[in-house]
């Protein structure tokens, strides 16, 4: 697979989701809030992932005392209308090749981050 | 014009509601009134459920949260969407309606969430704007332009 190539279905991709003090998470059922999944200033309108199968938990989580991991699957971004695209990182800090970007966010559209939200499934790690 | 013979100021219970409603009252001065059907029931000015009122202490310690609060790169959220965030949870508990949640969002913007059994509406209050989205049993089923007057159409769809 190479930078830039589209992701089909039936590809896993992990979600690291920020848990220090709780601010993304439904205290009373531990569910992501939908802002967990909301694309930020410094991603361009683009979702952060990364492709399951070229990771592993451990790598993914990077700091299991202030994040957790959410699945979500490729089916459900094509079905929502979206991409995923390959986008590994590599340079003299940091590498993830693993990195994936979930893109076709629209900016009128609010309804997608509180579908995944809803849809995504917890990983129980460490 | 009706009368208001039989009508009482009330006022919140000033301790956690344990019923499971969204409200509770107690009537001042009410040792030999009775309160029935035609009892016109007036909510004391100013004041907020205890639910709504601990939710608005929330908000306000979102001010404490700095740009990169969630180390990916969140943006501050200012005062004036914590302020509009705060007038929101007022006019919610004015329709005797309690927020189930809220969370600030990394572009700045501030999610408050209300919900009745498997039907929820995120209302979501940006620099620029403000949206709804409203979902059943999880499932997607509205979304616009969140305006303070569609509230009450908002609470009533979710208490369909």
């Amino acid at each position: 697979m190479n930078k830039g190539d589209k992701i089909g279905e039936d590809e896993n991709l992990l979600r690291r989701v920020y848990k220090l003090d709780k601010r993304y998470t439904d205290p009373k059922t531990g569910r992501p809030s939908s802002r967990a999944f909301a694309p930020r200033p410094k991603d361009n309108g683009k979702l952060s992932v990364d492709i399951e199968r070229l990771t592993s938990f451990e790598k993914s989580i990077l700091d299991p005392l202030r994040f957790v991991l959410y699945r979500i699957s490729t089916t459900l971004i094509i079905d929502l209308g979206l991409e995923c695209i390959y986008d590994p990182i590599s340079n003299e800090e940091y590498e993830n090749l693993a990195h994936s970007l979930v893109v076709g966010f629209k900016e009128e559209d609010e309804s997608i981050p509180g579908i995944l939200a809803r849809k995504a499934v917890y990983i129980t790690y460490p | 014009m009706k009368a208001l013979s039989n009508s009482f100021r009330i006022r919140n219970y000033g301790s956690e509601p344990s019923t499971g409603l969204n409200n509770q009252y107690r009537i001042k001065g009410a040792q030999t009134l009775v309160v029935d059907d035609q009892s016109t029931l007036l909510r004391e000015y100013g004041y907020l459920s205890y639910v709504n009122r601990l939710e608005i202490q929330k908000l306000k310690s979102y001010s404490q949260l700095e740009d990169n609060w969630d180390s990916y790169g969140a943006q501050k959220i200012t005062e004036d969407i914590i302020n509009q965030a705060i007038d929101l949870v007022g006019a919610i508990d004015k329709l005797d309606e309690e927020v189930y949640f809220s969370s600030p969002g990394p572009n700045g913007e501030i999610l408050i969430q209300i919900k009745k059994g498997e039907k929820e509406a995120e209302l979501l209050l940006y620099r620029e704007s403000s949206k709804y989205v409203t979902f059943d049993n999880a499932e997607f089923a509205k979304q616009g332009e969140f305006k303070t007057h569609i509230l009450p159409e908002i609470i009533e769809w979710l208490n369909l």
